[in-house]
């Protein structure tokens, strides 16, 4: 199996390298590519099992997509039609839209694989916590970034989200599952906090019947929280 | 009618500090919340000191600006500083009242500001400084502070044009604010516990601003701090002005060098970031005027107050409470490296669990995923309790770092924790404690002596 973590060095923010981390020792045999900021993505030529891009600062964003942009077909038909699988966490998402509009109302071009599009409003920073329903499974995440994203398809939507925010205020929608494709504003090292969710990434990547290191220890965490999100006085930010 | 509005606003602030002093509190934030209310441009009409020194960046900034203040005062000047109150705007307003008589003029010769680097966009275009020192951006609180671009975003665009900056040319982020202003720049030459390659799990800034190209160090001290290059283009780390050559630990003096002479210093602490902290005063001072002999003297009046570190040792055992800053991976970081190289067994208490957080909210543990658990399977580290809410996270942050299953206990409950050491097993415990949790780190270390004095 070939995993490719793109852009480490930058898309790297608030513990999301945990879970590269995790998948080494989930998956002892599999080659991990790191791939630098200068190299095209190995995606694009090899093949890639899984491809995976965590959280970055804005200023990161438009250094990728200055990169991306003069291949933006050629990722697009990736994404769209291989047998890779994708995840996107954090702000990663922003870039799979058709813009990322700065705080200065100017527009930053994306990848315009979806019909979204995202805005920046800082210095107000969005944070919460969150629950959500992807298939059958309760995630427990937490989102903090700058920007909304709108306009994501209730068919596209990757989960429902039960306590705090979606892509956009006032939408329990959350992130984009299409296909191979996972992106969601949830963010740091999801596949450890959510058991489950690692469980299902690894049978989606051909591993019959997947075992987590240090199960019960995951399980144990999980089910903590879980049980804090259930409180009533619970404040989400 | 500003000018009356901002005298009514200095009077009533006056009058409020007045009056909360007599109830024996400290008034530093409140006067300045009464004259922002009723003056919103008081930081901008008010008449400043005649100088204004301004110090930002995320770790560090509190120890330089208390030096500062120390050294101004223990050569005879007037200073006021922000030491005991907040570094947000109602901190710094207050500061502002406090370099002021009740007629608006200036009473004192320096006003010394700590400012947090987040709200500098809300203080540096109205103080309008003299000097903006900086020591560092790394990352801090993800909520807040986001990520150190964006602060390196705020304090690049709203630090005012006149004004000159001192700069850590060993750090690649803050070494690059400001380009046009006039600036000068310290830092540390290769040391020789130096390395090229990081170890770090965060090693932000590793790329060429420039060109993309991965950097090349010519030493790295920790996470990005060094000295690098980049291979592609003609990009390098800034040379210091004010370089530290020597640091002789056991006479304890470093040796600056600043235009081709050298000055030798008394040091005041030798651990890596306190020498940053001198060398950062230091720089301050010969920048304002002072001549190294007067910089010499001065810095022997001058201490490093070591509240991050606090040690006991009863029966054989030595407790040491020490700083690890919750949600501040390089804080924490630091600490985790410090205490899994000391010498001897030890037993690490982990209570940095937020404790706002745990009143109605669950703390995102992601940042623990940024520190470096790797130290913790360090010979010599033989338990690791973690403590809180978090305690289960800590856990698996630890096991996924690769410390046994059987060295890891937990509690939910730090007190109760504490009764999870095994005080046979060890000669060293050391409680790492978040600023919001020290008072409780102070109790469980209280219930150890006393499980220690029981035990002789």
């Amino acid at each position: 199996m070939r995993i490719e973590i793109l852009y480490p060095q930058i898309c790297c923010l608030y513990g999301d390298k945990g879970n590269t981390k995790f998948l080494q020792q989930c998956l002892p045999e599999a080659e991990f590519i790191f791939t630098q900021l200068n190299e095209k993505p190995h995606f694009l030529t090899e093949d890639i099992d899984l491809c995976c891009m965590y959280s970055m600062s804005e200023q990161s964003q438009e250094l990728v997509l200055d990169r991306w942009l003069p291949i933006k077909d050629e990722i697009a038909d990736k994404i769209n039609n291989s047998k890779t699988m994708f995840l996107f966490l954090g702000n990663a998402m922003e870039l799979l839209g058709k813009h990322i509009e700065r705080e200065d109302e100017s527009k930053v071009e994306a990848l315009g694989i979806f019909d979204t599009h995202s805005v920046r409003h800082a210095p107000r920073r969005f944070n919460t916590l969150i629950q959500a329903r992807f298939q059958d499974m309760t995630l427990l995440s937490y989102t903090s970034r700058f920007a909304e994203t709108y306009g994501i398809p209730e068919e596209l939507t990757m989960a429902k989200v039960e306590i705090g925010t979606g892509s956009c205020p006032g939408i329990k929608n959350e992130g984009i599952y299409k296909d191979n494709l996972i992106a969601t504003y949830m963010l740091g090292p999801l596949l450890v906090a959510n058991p489950d969710l690692a469980k299902w990434l690894l049978r989606r990547l051909g591993v019959e019947s997947p075992e987590l290191p240090f199960e019960s220890a995951l399980y144990e965490s999980y089910e903590a929280k879980r049980k804090e999100f259930q409180r009533p006085d619970l404040e989400l930010e | 009618m500003a000018k009356l509005r901002f005298l009514i606003a200095l009077v009533a602030a006056k009058l409020t500090k007045f009056a909360i002093k007599l109830l024996g509190r400290n008034a530093s934030h409140n006067p300045g919340v009464i004259a922002l209310k009723i003056c919103p441009d008081f930081l901008k009409l008010a008449p400043k000191a005649p100088l204004v020194i301004c110090v930002t960046g995320t770790n560090g900034k509190t120890t330089v600006s208390n030096l500062l203040t120390d050294a101004f005062t223990a050569d005879g000047k007037k200073v006021v500083s922000n030491r005991t109150g907040s570094n947000i705007v109602p901190g710094c307003t207050t500061n502002l009242i406090n370099s002021l008589n009740v007629f608006g003029k200036v009473k004192v010769d320096v006003t010394v500001y700590e400012v947090d680097e987040r709200a500098s966009r809300l203080i540096l275009p109205f103080l309008k400084p003299d000097y903006l020192v900086v020591t560092n951006f790394f990352r801090d609180s993800l909520k807040r502070n986001a990520h150190p671009d964006y602060i390196f975003s705020v304090v690049d665009t709203y630090c005012p044009d006149t004004t000159k900056l001192i700069l850590n040319a060993d750090e690649l982020c803050s070494a690059r604010l400001k380009e046009n202003n006039e600036r000068v720049f310290y830092g540390i030459a290769e040391m020789s516990t130096d390395i090229k390659e990081s170890i770090n799990i965060v090693a932000d800034y590793s790329l060429c601003p420039k060109c993309g190209t991965q950097l090349k160090y010519d030493y790295l001290r920790y996470h990005h701090i060094g000295h690098a290059r980049c291979p592609g283009c003609d990009f390098e780390s800034k040379n210091a002005d004010y370089l530290v050559t020597k640091v002789d630990s056991e006479n304890k003096t470093f040796t600056l060098t600043h235009n081709g002479k050298d000055m030798v210093f008394p040091l005041i602490n030798d651990i890596i970031f306190n020498i940053y902290n001198q060398l950062t005063v230091i720089t301050t001072l010969l920048q304002v005027g002072y001549t190294d002999e007067q910089v010499q003297e001065l810095v022997e009046k001058i201490h490093v107050p070591d509240s991050r570190l606090n040690h006991t040792e009863v029966n054989g055992v030595k407790v040491t409470q020490a700083m690890s800053k919750g949600q501040s991976c390089i804080s924490s970081c630091r600490t985790f490296d410090f205490v899994s190289s000391q010498p001897g067994k030890k037993a690490v208490v982990i209570a940095v669990d937020d404790y706002y957080d745990r009143k109605k909210s669950i703390e995102f543990s992601g940042w623990i995923y940024d520190v470096d658990f790797e130290f913790m399977t360090r010979e010599g580290v033989e338990q690791i309790i973690c403590t809180g809410p978090r305690c289960y996270d800590h856990k698996v942050r630890a096991l996924l770092a690769g410390v046994p299953e059987e060295k890891i206990a937990c509690s939910p409950d730090e007190m109760a924790g504490i009764d999870l050491i095994n005080v046979d097993l060890v000669d060293n415990v050391f409680i790492l404690y978040d600023t919001s949790t020290y008072n409780l780190s102070c109790r469980m270390k209280d219930k150890l002596l006393a499980i220690l004095e029981a035990s002789k």
